[in-house]
């Protein structure tokens, strides 16, 4: 039983290049069972979609944010993904919306998304999970219980523009692998926000090869992890095009006991001109029982290129607290405001008013 | 480039002229000979001893011997070589796969004892450190020297004013057998302990040479000590270890410089550096280090800082195959401070992994951090830091700002930054930048009728202007002259 669970614990979203092993923020160790079962999945399709399943085995071989020793996993499993095609020069009508409720142990599902030349889609991803309970299961691995998992593949051909929302509320006890990887092409613009809710143990991230010249993306973070929640996100840029640019903006809270690594990185490989990369990080730390992990890498190997990092890790300025304290705010509610401030600053940038609205009725049902 | 190291060199040429700086004389500075510390004396096996290559017990039993240990430290090198053998290599950072420590000699001892007068120093090693400019420096700008060649101290002085402050500075070895032997024992590897790394726990076992320095509370010494490591023997390993204390409310400023003549087989520099900044007390620990190109530089230092005490590092990474190098400061007591100001040249062939890592332990604590890294003629840089910050580090602020150069597109540059941060009242900021010269400021400079050449090595000396400016004079010119070398593409 012990040699099973060892051969069953992944170390999933890796650094590309590794640092000092007693800072423990190389990889994040995550038990899988053996096999997974595909989740149920409520979802709406613009008219203009093809849609299909595709084999495993013809699932495009894309770098992701959870790592080569996830992929090759999930390759055994033998999971099928569903595929939806934009065709060339097709503005989709309105968004893919997903609704994906983990319902038991070991669910998981895959979704590749191809949008053709000069094509634009937005998909939203609505993430949740019931309290599933898994007594009664025989041989199930104690580490492994409450295992789900999603993986997203994007493949946006020459000037496409691609919107992928994803929006995580799942239980306290669940571990969550959100795989997302991705290509894209000459001009492609692919964008990539999102927004995270709760989750005991969330894995996610998003790795993305901009192959061809002038391939940009845009990564919008917001997070809110409180309790004993883990929050461990992994963000890989491949520049390989000419005249590609990176912005990579996370802004989050921790709260209570709870712990985030924040693994983001840039990597010029050499060729790509004239490309451009910026990584801003800004967390607010609300109690002292709190760990955050930032690991902002920025790789070169090409002469010609710009990349830039910042990061802002603290609390609140006694002098921002003093200004609305003064104005009769506690410093519990001034708390719980810049929270949701910075999940809805994200939200607001959602492209899609459609999802924005619905997401927004998530987070305020009262306003609506 | 083959040369090397810190400016003593310069201070030949200029120091005692600083006053009257000629275009003449600044030009000759300029045009210093790049070869002058590939020179090496050839050296016949009767002027030295030395054990076999490799690692076994009975090596390390006879640098024991050799060194007449106290019987705790002959126990310290052997469990330090039991942990040596347990401990793998890293899983990070450059290849040392050209590094095989069963062709490397642990120990070279030139066939001369320690003194304290130059002129009984045998004429061959004198040379070397004429060549250096050692003993001028010392004469000019420095409270006290040691220069260590090859594996053992062959000089060893302090001014008499510093010494009658009751500041001593001398070889390690001798230290374990005086008046202070329980002070070494009480504070030797306890900081850096052989079960750190792979290259801590070698160190452990096969160290020689080194200095101990101890400034007694409220004492600052005025003008800087330094010591110079020569490493001469092809196919030698170089293992001193540093030991200094700042007693409460001291000041002291230490300079450090490594050189090594440029020979076919892998070299390795071991080295271990401890301090132990008092309560108020204040450090200054300066390096610019120029070993040559077949050198595996794996060194460790490290510092602690009590309530109120100040750790400055001032750090040059010029030489060398393969480096790793983060000194680390752990800020244990309450207001204490750290800064770091750094700089690497990554030329043709090298692979220099360096940086810092700072631990925040006390309350109210702050550390900055300015590096800049530069990469050419397909060099590698890499810039890798590590900001802890403990649970009981309330009120902790920290600061790193990172920048690296790319000077052509053969060449590679990575920032690996990471924070751990364990309480909510800390304020961390992160900066990083890599990019190139721009083509504007190029073309500002050229049509002022600099040359290409000319104002590209300008506009990189000024982006080392963090750590030139940091350095004692004379040593920011022999930065600078580096700069300029390597730019000349003579790395």
């Amino acid at each position: 039983m012990k040699g099973e669970e060892i051969m069953n614990t992944l170390r999933l979203n890796p650094l590309p290049t590794p640092t000092w092993n007693w800072l423990h923020c190389n990889d994040t160790n995550v038990t899988v069972p053996a096999g997974l079962s595909e989740v149920e999945v409520q979802e709406v399709f613009p008219a203009e979609a093809e849609t299909a399943k595709v084999a495993a085995a013809d699932i495009p071989a894309v770098e992701t944010s959870a790592g080569p020793a996830f992929d090759k996993y999930l390759a055994e499993t033998g999971l099928s993904a569903e595929e939806v095609k934009i065709a060339d020069k097709v503005l989709a009508s309105q968004a893919v919306n997903k609704k994906i409720a983990f319902n038991a142990n070991a669910e998981a599902g895959r979704a590749v998304y191809r949008v053709g030349k000069g094509a634009s889609l937005t998909i939203a991803h609505f993430f949740t999970a019931r309290d599933f309970d898994l007594a009664g299961e025989e041989g199930a691995n104690p580490k492994a219980r409450k295992f789900v998992s999603y993986d997203t593949r994007i493949i946006a051909d020459e000037e496409a523009e691609v919107v992928l929302v994803d929006v995580i509320d799942m239980p306290g006890d669940v571990t969550f692998v959100d795989n997302i990887g991705g290509s894209a092409a000459k001009s492609a613009n692919v964008k990539v926000i999102q927004v995270l809710l709760n989750g005991g143990n969330v894995l996610t991230g998003t790795a993305l090869g901009l192959d061809g010249d002038k391939a940009t993306v845009q990564i919008d973070t917001g997070y809110v992890v409180k309790n004993q929640e883990n929050l461990d996100i992994n963000y890989v840029i491949r520049h390989r095009g000419k005249y590609t640019d990176t912005k990579i903006a996370a802004n989050g809270v921790l709260r209570d006991q709870a712990t985030k690594i924040f693994r983001d990185t840039i990597d010029f490989i050499r060729g790509c001109k004239a490309s451009t990369g910026d990584e801003r990080e800004d967390v607010l730390l609300m109690n002292p029982g709190i760990v955050n992990k930032s690991v902002p890498l920025i790789l070169c190997a090409e002469e010609d290129v710009e990349g830039t990092h910042g990061a802002s890790i603290g609390k609140i300025s006694d002098e921002e607290l003093f200004y609305f304290e003064s104005r009769g705010i506690s410093e519990e509610d001034v708390q719980e405001l810049m929270a949701k401030s910075r999940i809805d600053a994200v939200v607001g940038r959602i492209p899609d008013e459609a999802v924005r609205t619905e997401l927004m009725q998530k987070l305020h049902p009262e306003e609506f | 480039m083959n040369c090397a190291s810190v400016a003593p060199n310069i201070c030949m040429n200029s120091i005692g002229d600083r006053k009257e700086v000629t275009m003449e004389e600044k030009n000759q500075v300029n045009e210093v000979d790049h070869s002058l510390y590939d020179f090496r004396y050839e050296e016949k096996e009767s002027d030295f001893y030395k054990v076999q290559e490799g690692l076994t017990p009975e090596i390390v039993e006879k640098i024991s011997e050799e060194k007449n240990d106290p019987q705790w430290m002959h126990d310290f090198r052997l469990k330090s070589l039991e942990i040596y053998n347990k401990m793998q290599v890293p899983n990070w950072g450059p290849s040392i796969d050209g590094l095989n420590m069963n062709d490397i000699v642990t120990y070279v001892r030139p066939k001369t004892e320690m003194s304290a007068k130059w002129s009984e120093v045998p004429d061959d090693i004198k040379e070397t450190f004429e060549k250096l400019g050692i003993p001028q420096a010392e004469r000019e700008s420095l409270a006290g020297v040691g220069a260590q060649y090859d594996s053992e101290l062959v000089y060893h002085n302090v001014k008499k004013e510093v010494a009658d402050q009751g500041v001593v500075y001398t070889d390690l070895e001798s230290a374990m057998h005086g008046p202070y032997a329980d002070m070494i024992k009480e504070h030797f590897m306890h900081l850096v302990t052989p079960g750190d790394h792979k290259f801590a726990a070698l160190h452990g076992a096969v160290w020689s040479g080194g200095s101990f320095v101890y400034v007694p509370p409220g004492v600052t010494v005025e003008i800087p000590l330094q010591s110079y490591f020569r490493l001469n023997a092809p196919g030698a390993g170089q293992f001193e270890h540093t030991l200094i204390i700042v007693d409460e409310g001291a000041n002291l400023h230490f300079i450090e410089g490594c050189s090594a003549p440029k020979y076919n087989v892998a070299n390795l520099h071991a080295g271990c550096v401890e301090l132990y900044v008092g309560k108020n007390a204040k450090l200054r620990y300066s390096t610019i280090e120029n070993w040559s190109k077949n050198m595996y530089n794996l060194n460790t230092k490290r510092a602690t800082v009590e309530e109120g005490g100040k750790m400055e590092w001032v750090s040059g990474s010029f030489g060398s195959h393969v480096s790793y190098l983060y000194p680390m400061t752990i800020l244990k007591g309450d207001n204490s401070s750290m800064e770091f100001t750094g700089i690497t040249f990554a030329g043709e062939g090298q692979d220099l992994d360096t940086g810092m890592k700072v631990v925040h332990q006390g309350k109210y604590t702050s550390s900055s951090v300015n590096t800049k890294s530069i990469s050419k003629s397909g060099g590698v840089g890499t810039f890798r830091s590590a900001v802890v910050v403990g649970t009981e580090a309330k009120g902790a602020k920290a600061v790193v700002d990172c920048s690296s150069l790319m000077l052509d597109e053969i060449s590679r540059s990575d920032t690996i930054p990471a924070m751990d941060v364990r309480t909510d009242d800390a304020d961390i900021g992160h900066e990083a930048k890599i990019g190139r010269i721009s083509d504007e400021a190029i073309f500002y400079l050229m049509s002022r009728g600099i040359s290409e050449e000319d104002a590209r090595t300008m506009i990189v000396s000024g982006f080392a202007d963090n750590v030139s400016k940091e350095l004692p004079l004379e040593y920011a010119v022999e930065m600078n002259n580096l700069i300029r070398l390597e730019m000349k593409g003579n790395g």
